[in-house]
């Protein structure tokens, strides 16, 4: 994906299923190092990659396998000279930049040759790093109001919102967007919320261009295994453009509306930690817990969990995929008292007990219960 | 008592016939002392060859009846009169003479011979006056005696006719003679109704007990029909003639349904003033879940059908006709599946036909005098048909509406006998004013994906004139002129067919015409379940389709009830959309591609109707479907087909069989089964999947998105593969039990009987290593019961 934002591009080059493979369970978290395999793919190494730009400058892209076992197959890098110094060797590096024409070569071992060619959105002065905001959100109440200016070759706008429960994307084809805070995602089973109480999450807009565009807005009928728009010769799927226009990030809340929502605190190794958890759902006999914890360290993290009688389990959880855990509580839920246990990235000498105490101390930022 | 005649033999000069030879003879006929008007009076030569009447008269209203210029001799005179003994009398006739009898007939009950009396087949009546190629008729109680799928369903029973094909056991739509399922124009007493189905096709709409019957037309049909490719289904609703209140109730494995119908006043000739019939049906699962557990099904649908229909003052009727039917279908995703999760968002489907029109027909004999006819119908109609569906995802996130409304007037002169006798010519017209709406997008977040407007007008005329101008010759040529204005386009579409009879019981007829279609569902064929549709009219980027029909057929009649029919076609098809996979959102008018495509075949209909101890019927049909292009034309055959474009549709069953039989058995006891065979249906084979990768712009990575998310399917040649073979058979057993006027009627249906593994899908792994092909299976076993209560 062109991306003028950043130093580094990559191609990713694989193979279609087809059986003669045995691929990785693709419901583990992706490892974007090897993103390839994690995802559930066959790499196909040892291709050749040429990038080359309206000016004639080619790079030639450069699988960097790393580790053992090996990572980073398929994935081959080449540079964005406008962001940066070129590669070693100063072959794998072009212009990409708004407005930059490129077109891409991918010639595997056994003789398969794929091409491409992407427009970056925009011109000369287009900006295309935008500067991170922050925001509060509460999601019940407030509905995000996006707007950024038109960028000039843009055929759409995604909106992208990172999500525990993945993604959620939209494109627009005007220079604005509006999302409720009861958004659903419809790309995870069961249509989670999109903005879930006590995370950050990443509001990105970008321009794309057509290649983008068309890839991602079409998918395959599971039965005529049509429908995707392609616009690869050789091949099958998507060499287009990305330029960043926008990015927030939304402190998440909602309003108490559950007896067990509420903030909790705890002593722990470093000092105080707290635990901000609002009931997200009730059904089935439990209850569907979302929420914030955050240490001595101001490290925060998105916790999932679920609440069945008194039993208390959650998971502290990556903002942007909730497969990847970085500890988990369970315990019990006595009162206005948290007793749990945790497991995971712990001090040496912490024994992971935790007691939290609902802490009715209003905080700022924040609305008053109803 | 004995009869008395007194005979009076008087030379009467004055009423002597002029002829000298010859006699004559006069008399009264009594009963009980008083005139006997209407007896027949014969006079014929003694001996037992008693045909040789000489003379046939009636009595006058004073009994009196008269013959002259009769042969001199003796002759005997009979009087006959219903509810009296025959009575016969020798007598002499002289030369210029004329006899007096006084013929007294005593009353007395008579005991008549068994008559046996024969309706003639609405079919029979059909083959003998009109020259028309592929129809059927199915009663009511036709479609009620086949094996059920849950209960009773006129349009699963209309699928098993020949020059239809089903295409899974999961859909009631049906596809004809190699036509799309769109293309199939479904009328209630006239009224179009536009996506006719419930639960994603696997039921029907109409409730059985409100329908009379159908009459369908798989090809060729007459210039009255428009709008429509392929067939034509017209549902008839149920009149109650009776008086008082009548109904039935009904409980299947699937739904209730009840229905009433009454008749209030009477005409004349002693039929109903004004018949009425109402039902409505609803599935109850969704309250049977809710009641005996925490879970809940979020789905049921419903119908309500009304018919009134009311005789006026000069022999004509003004019928009332009304459906209004959905499908609901919403609920939370936490009711679902993992019950180990509280959370999920709510889905909202809906989708549902409504539609009223009012129907008045009047005989209008001074129009048919215009054209020297024995009698004209003149007929005005006007309805209101809606259809609409939404899809709401996650509380606005996604939402799909689309909206069809249609305002209908026509309205039909039919002249039958005219010019002369020979002649039945149809004058008609029509006019149809459709809102179409149709919106993509998220209210959510504010969005519009897509949106589109249309109102086109459809208007048509049409002319009809069959005739025999030879007693072996039955002719039938009609014209039908149609335009859309909004798309700039009128066509003019002929029609005709010419029947010969080779004998009173075998026909030999020739068929054609030309066909349009100014509205579409937004459909993939190739998708094999039908949830629901989205319709969009014709403008100026969306043509009209058209179609042209060519059939050559052969019927022969063995006896009143019996019929094999053997029919050969041809159709082309022309400008048939399909949606563009690739259009792009910002442009009005790629949203579809046009295809053209051609269909040949041979049915075969081997009929018993009903009303016997046996009835049923064997339907063959052979047919070849192909698509392609509308740039290009297919010219070879198998693989080169699909190298160069063309393919074949996905409702290209080559063969296709059903074996349909009820029986009345002793003691109320009413059996059927049904056998259907079917080679098999293209689908696109899935040759490999793809993982697609979601880029993170954020981060600059690359991952797979939402998690869990399965592969892409990459599919193949186009519909270069099929399915296995297709064979199934349905059993029925129902008894009828009689109370009072109340009749109860049990049953129970197998479906499936022998658990037959037809392929419905595949579902492929390529993630595996070897890779699999599983097949998802069609109905298995499916035992069913249902109870029916008439009053």
């Amino acid at each position: 994906m062109a991306n003028p934002a950043v130093f580094e591009q990559f191609v990713l080059v694989e193979r279609t299923l087809s059986g003669r493979v045995t691929v990785t369970d693709p419901d583990v978290a992706s490892d974007p190092f090897d993103p390839i395999r994690s995802g559930g793919g066959v790499p196909v190494t040892g291709a050749r990659v040429e990038v080359t730009d309206a000016t004639g400058a080619t790079a030639v892209a450069v699988e960097s396998q790393t580790g053992t076992p090996l990572r980073g197959t398929g994935v081959y890098r080449f540079g964005n000279v406008a962001a940066g110094p070129n590669f070693p060797g100063g072959r794998a590096g072009v212009r990409v930049a708004p407005g930059a024409r490129l077109t891409l070569r991918v010639v595997t071992q056994e003789g398969t040759v794929v091409q491409g060619a992407t427009t970056v959105p925009g011109g000369a002065g287009t900006p295309f790093a935008p500067p991170a905001r922050t925001r509060n959100f509460l999601r019940d109440r407030d509905t995000l109001r996006l707007q950024w200016d038109p960028v000039p070759g843009a055929r759409s706008y995604l909106v992208r919102v990172e999500s525990p429960y993945g993604a959620f994307f939209l494109f627009t084809d005007s220079a604005s967007a509006t999302l409720t805070g009861e958004l659903r995602n419809v790309f995870a089973d069961r249509l989670p919320r999109v903005f879930q109480a006590g995370f950050t999450q990443w509001v990105n807009v970008a321009a794309v261009d057509t290649n983008f565009f068309d890839y991602y807005r079409s998918t395959n009928s599971p039965f005529t295994g049509s429908g995707l728009i392609n616009r690869l010769d050789g091949g099958i799927g998507v060499f287009g453009a990305y330029v960043p226009v926008q990015s927030i990030a939304l402190s998440v809340r909602a309003t108490d509306r559950d007896p067990f929502d509420g903030r909790y605190v705890s002593a722990g190794p470093q000092g105080p930690e707290a635990l901000r958890l609002w009931v997200d759902a009730r059904a089935n006999g439990l209850a569907e817990v979302t929420g914030a914890y955050r240490l001595p360290t101001a490290e925060q993290y998105g916790v999932l969990g679920t609440l069945e009688g008194t039993r208390l389990r959650l998971r502290a959880v990556d903002a942007g995929d909730s497969r990847v855990a970085d500890r988990v509580m369970e315990g019990e839920v006595r009162g206005d008292t948290i007793l749990v246990q945790l497991r995971g990235a712990l001090l040496a000498g912490d024994d992971g007990r935790r007691r939290f105490v609902r802490d009715t101390t209003p905080i700022p930022g924040e609305q008053p219960p109803r | 008592m004995a009869f008395r005649a007194s005979v009076v033999l008087p030379l009467l000069a004055a009423v002597a016939s002029p002829l000298a030879a010859q006699g004559a003879l006069r008399g009264v006929v009594l009963s009980g002392g008083a005139p006997l008007p209407r007896a027949v009076v014969t006079v014929a030569r003694p001996g037992p060859d008693t045909t040789r009447v000489l003379a046939r008269t009636l009595s006058a209203d004073d009994g009196s009846f008269a013959a002259g210029g009769l042969p001199t001799g003796r002759v005997v005179v009979r009087a006959r009169a219903l509810g009296h003994r025959p009575l016969a009398r020798e007598v002499e006739l002289l030369p210029r003479d004329t006899a007096v009898l006084r013929l007294v007939l005593d009353p007395a009950p008579q005991a008549l011979a068994a008559v046996e009396s024969r309706e003639r087949a609405g079919e029979r009546a059909r083959f003998d006056a009109v020259p028309e190629v592929g129809r059927v008729t199915l009663t009511g109680q036709a479609v009620r005696a086949l094996p059920a799928v849950g209960e009773p369903d006129v349009l699963r029973a209309a699928q098993l006719m020949a020059g239809v094909v089903a295409r899974n056991d999961y859909s009631a739509g049906y596809n004809v003679r190699g036509g799309e399922s769109d293309q199939n124009l479904v009328l209630l007493d006239g009224i179009p109704v536009y996506n006719p189905f419930h639960l994603g096709g696997l039921f029907g709409t109409f409730v059985d007990q409100a329908v009379a019957g159908v009459d369908l037309s798989v090809g060729g049909f007459a210039a009255e029909y428009g709008g429509r490719l392929s067939s034509v289904l017209d549902v008839r609703p149920r009149a109650e003639e009776r008086r008082g209140v009548h109904g039935a109730a009904q409980v299947s494995l699937l739904s209730t349904s009840g229905a009433a119908g009454g008749a209030l006043g009477a005409t004349a000739d002693g039929r109903a003033r004004t018949s009425w019939n109402v039902a409505g049906r609803r599935t109850y699962l969704d309250a049977l879940v809710g009641a005996l557990s925490d879970r809940s099904l979020p789905y049921h649908f419903q119908d309500a059908q009304l018919h009134v229909l009311h005789r006026l003052a000069g022999g004509g009727t003004l019928a009332l006709t009304a459906y209004a039917g959905a499908d609901v279908l919403d609920g939370s995703f936490a009711q679902f599946g993992d019950s180990a999760r509280a959370g999920g968002g709510d889905f909202a489907f809906t989708w549902g036909n409504a539609l009223a029109g009012l129907t008045w027909r009047q005989p209008v004999g001074a129009a048919g005098r215009l054209v020297g006819a024995d009698s004209a119908l003149l007929v005005q109609r006007a309805s209101v048909t809606r259809f609409a569906t939404t899809l709401d995802l996650g509380e606005g996130t996604v939402r799909f509406d689309n909206r069809v409304l249609e305002a209908r007037a026509a309205g039909q002169l039919a002249a039958y006998g005219a010019f002369g006798g020979a002649h039945s010519a149809l004058l008609g017209w029509e006019a149809s004013a459709m809102r179409v709406a149709y919106d993509a997008g998220s209210d959510a977040s504010a969005a519009a994906l897509f949106r589109l407007r249309q109102s086109p007008t459809v208007l048509a005329a049409y002319v009809d004139d069959t005739w025999r101008p030879h007693p072996r010759l039955l002719a039938r040529v009609g014209a039908r002129v149609e335009a859309v204005p909004q798309a700039n386009w009128g066509a003019l579409s002929p029609r005709a067919s010419v029947r010969w009879f080779a004998t009173p019981d075998l026909a030999i007829t020739l068929a054609g015409g030309q066909y349009t279609q100014p509205v579409h569902a937004v459909r993939n064929e190739d998708v094999p379940v039908r949830i629901f549709d989205f319709w969009v009219g014709a403008d100026r980027w969306i043509r009209p389709s058209r179609a042209t029909h060519l059939v050559l057929g052969a019927e022969r009649w063995a006896g009143v009830r019996s019929f094999v029919r053997v029919e050969g076609w041809g159709e082309r098809f022309a400008d048939i959309p399909e949606p563009n996979d690739g259009d792009d959102p910002a442009v009005r008018g790629d949203e579809f591609n046009a295809l053209a495509g051609h269909a040949y075949g041979v049915d075969v209909l081997l009929r018993r109707l009903e009303g016997g101890t046996v009835g049923g019927w064997v339907a063959y049909g052979y047919a070849v479907s192909v698509r392609s292009p509308a740039a290009g034309a297919p010219t070879a055959s198998g693989a080169t087909f699909l190298r160069t474009g063309a393919f074949w549709p996905a409702q290209d069953r080559r063969h296709n069989l059903n074996v349909v039989g009820t029986w009345r058995l002793p003691r109320a006891w009413t059996a059927s089964a049904r056998f259907g065979f079917g080679s098999g249906t293209p689908f696109t084979d899935i040759e490999g999947q793809l993982v697609r990768r979601v880029y993170d712009g954020m981060r600059n990575t690359w991952d797979t998105g939402t998690r869990g998310r399965e592969p892409e399917a990459l599919g193949g040649p186009r519909n270069a593969g099929r399915y296995p073979v297709f064979h199934r058979l349905d059993l029925g057993v129902s008894r009828a039990f009689r109370r009072g006027a109340t009749t109860w009627t049990p049953s129970l249906s197998l479906v499936n009987a022998y658990n037959r593994r037809n392929t419905f899908v595949y579902t492929f792994d390529y993630a595996a290593q070897p890779p699999t092909r599983q097949a998802v299976s069609q109905f298995p076993l499916l035992p069913s019961v249902g109870l029916a209560v008439e009053f």
